[in-house]
């Protein structure tokens, strides 16, 4: 369930650029951690299955949406690029009929090949990143 | 839905403001420009909601990749290498680097990564001129790595820890530790001194 919504997600970012939306700080970050400057970048990056070693962290709602009518859940993974580990989170607003990415940076608790590891073997306890 | 509204949570409360941002690029240089930024005051999310800074931006950062080539360019004029001898040597068509540099043509996105790698590694046209033969690119690699080492080393007696230092009439390399940069210094190796310079890399011994 989690990866096909990621799998819609990157199915916009390809086909429906217009439709995804990402935060001021998420492209800032996305900027200085990872070299995407410009939002087609970002999107172009994403859809071209640059986020490796996907793994999906948590399921949050939003916690700043404005409209408690309308749930809204975030969606955070973490992922590899070459030697960096980073994490994304996004969310889909039926209202709007738009994709938000809330966050793109690199992953804040762990960026070691040894955490990756032991993230793999399950050593690791998953803990709730979402910002 | 009109055009105007957040694309986050829908509100048609949003202000517009005109920001500077800069943009950076390896060897080009800085480039401040406008964009805008929009704020939702319902949900508070920011960013450029329409799209309407993405060809100020590429535009921004295509001008600083021209003025990139042209200030690799230039450092390379000023080498004893000639642009001939480096398209040779690269397998580039005669005159690329020329065209390049009088902006006659613009190098595509691998181009530029090619010219920015040439800038920091400047040996890579060594390699390519001993047609990547795997061994002699990894002497070439080390001997300027030993170079840049040496560049930095500080051969003074007083930051050598000499209690590493143990040396026999059958000893053929000495291995010590240093830390300041300095290009000649003594070392006291069972009572005898040896003198160490540095000259252009290379490394000499005086007893």
């Amino acid at each position: 369930m989690p990866y096909s919504i990621f799998k819609e997600f990157v199915d916009s970012c390809k086909n429906d650029k217009i439709n995804v939306f990402p935060f001021k700080k998420a492209l800032k970050n996305a900027k200085a951690d990872f070299n995407l400057k410009t939002k087609s970048e970002l999107l172009d990056f994403i859809s071209n299955n640059g986020l490796e070693n996907l793994n999906h962290v948590n399921d949050t709602p939003w916690r700043d949406n404005p409209d408690k009518a309308n749930p809204i859940t975030v969606h955070g993974y973490k992922f590899r690029s070459m030697y960096k580990l980073g994490y994304i989170a996004f969310f889909y607003n039926n209202k709007t009929k738009k994709w938000i990415i809330k966050s793109f940076h690199i992953s804040d608790d762990s960026n070691s090949a040894m955490k990756v590891a032991l993230d793999r073997a399950r050593l690791l306890k998953r803990g709730g990143e979402n910002e | 839905m009109n055009e105007k509204n957040c694309p986050v949570c829908g509100s048609n409360s949003i202000v517009c403001n005109e920001v500077k941002e800069n943009i950076d690029e390896a060897f080009g240089g800085r480039k401040t420009i406008s964009i805008k930024e929009y704020m939702c005051e319902d949900c508070e999310s920011e960013g450029d909601f329409f799209d309407e800074n993405e060809d100020c931006l590429k535009t921004a950062i295509a001008a600083l990749k021209d003025v990139a080539v042209t200030n690799i360019l230039d450092d390379f004029s000023h080498t004893p290498m000639s642009f001939s001898s480096m398209e040779r040597a690269l397998e580039l068509p005669q005159r690329t680097l020329t065209k390049w540099k009088n902006s006659a043509s613009r190098p595509s996105s691998a181009g530029v990564a090619l010219l920015k790698l040439l800038r920091t590694f400047p040996w890579l046209i060594e390699v390519a001129e001993h047609k990547y033969d795997y061994a002699v690119a990894q002497k070439i690699h080390i001997t300027d790595a030993v170079q840049q080492m040496m560049n930095h080393m500080d051969f003074n007696s007083d930051s050598i820890a000499m209690t590493s230092v143990t040396a026999t009439n059958k000893t053929e390399s000495i291995r010590f530790q240093s830390s300041n940069a300095d290009q000649s210094g003594t070392l006291n190796i069972e009572g005898r001194t040896a003198k160490v310079n540095i000259m252009m890399g290379e490394v000499s011994f005086v007893c």
